[in-house]
């Protein structure tokens, strides 16, 4: 299976390296633009609110995934498709829970310039999948379980959600400054 | 409950949410969710607020 080839596991380890190091790069330069980013106190509580839903959030989708292969013997996706889709819906539900209650921009940081990266990102994974699944003939399932072509637009969803809610929260953030300014 | 006293100790002195919300370095929101009653501040917050305005815990914050 191409899963398994020297070839892929090399190829995917490359492509999280670089992944990793563009978003230390980003990271390192914003930190050095605006300073670490500083939460004040409600902040707090609601990230830590918002990171014990995203657990949960996780527990309870392993148990349901475990369950139905247990019980039913239906793999729906490959170990490493139905693990990064996990992993994407906790972060999910983390960063939406933030952004609805204003804690996951720091009151340091501009949310406009992770609003440009985010919907830059969409581009560039709806982009990768379109190319994916035209040109290079790429098919989502193999044997009855979807594969991880899948993921790159796994990823535009997660994005497209995080700008959504952005997108809502600094609309009504917008109108509730216009009421609540003096 | 609404925080109204804190709304018209602010007023008075001319300053937004974002101005005090800067001088006792928290976010605008913060604020905001004080003066709705949304959220209950710790005292180390409270005291900056107070000391922001010029008015002491009780003006601010003791219930009647």
């Amino acid at each position: 299976m191409i899963m398994n080839s020297p070839n892929f596991v090399l190829g995917f380890f490359t492509g999280l390296i670089i992944v990793f190091i563009v978003a230390l790069v980003i990271g390192l330069i914003i930190k050095k633009k605006n300073g670490p980013a500083k939460y004040d106190e409600r902040q707090e509580l609601i990230r830590g609110r918002a990171f014990k839903a995203a657990f949960w959030v996780l527990i309870a989708y392993l148990c349901l995934n475990g369950l139905l292969q247990v019980g039913t013997g239906l793999e729906w996706a490959d170990l490493m498709t139905s693990s990064f889709i996990g992993i994407c819906l906790s972060l999910t539900v983390f960063v939406v829970i933030c952004i609805m209650n204003d804690a996951y921009f720091a009151f340091n940081q501009k949310p406009k310039f992770y609003m440009i990266l985010f919907g830059f990102l969409i581009a560039l994974n709806l982009t990768v999948g379109i190319i994916n699944l035209t040109e290079n003939d790429v098919r989502f399932i193999t044997d009855g379980k979807l594969n991880f072509h899948v993921l790159s637009f796994v990823v535009v969803v997660v994005f497209l959600a995080v700008f959504i809610a952005l997108a809502v929260k600094t609309l009504l953030a917008k109108k509730q400054t216009e009421r609540d300014q003096l | 409950m609404k925080n109204l006293r804190l709304k018209s100790a602010r007023a008075a002195l001319d300053m937004s949410q974002q101005e005090l919300a800067n001088k006792v370095g928290v976010s605008r929101q913060t604020i905001n969710a004080i003066e709705m009653g949304d959220y209950n501040p710790t005292i180390k917050l409270c005291l900056a607020i107070c000391r922001a305005l010029g008015k002491t815990l009780d003006e601010l914050f003791w219930a009647d």
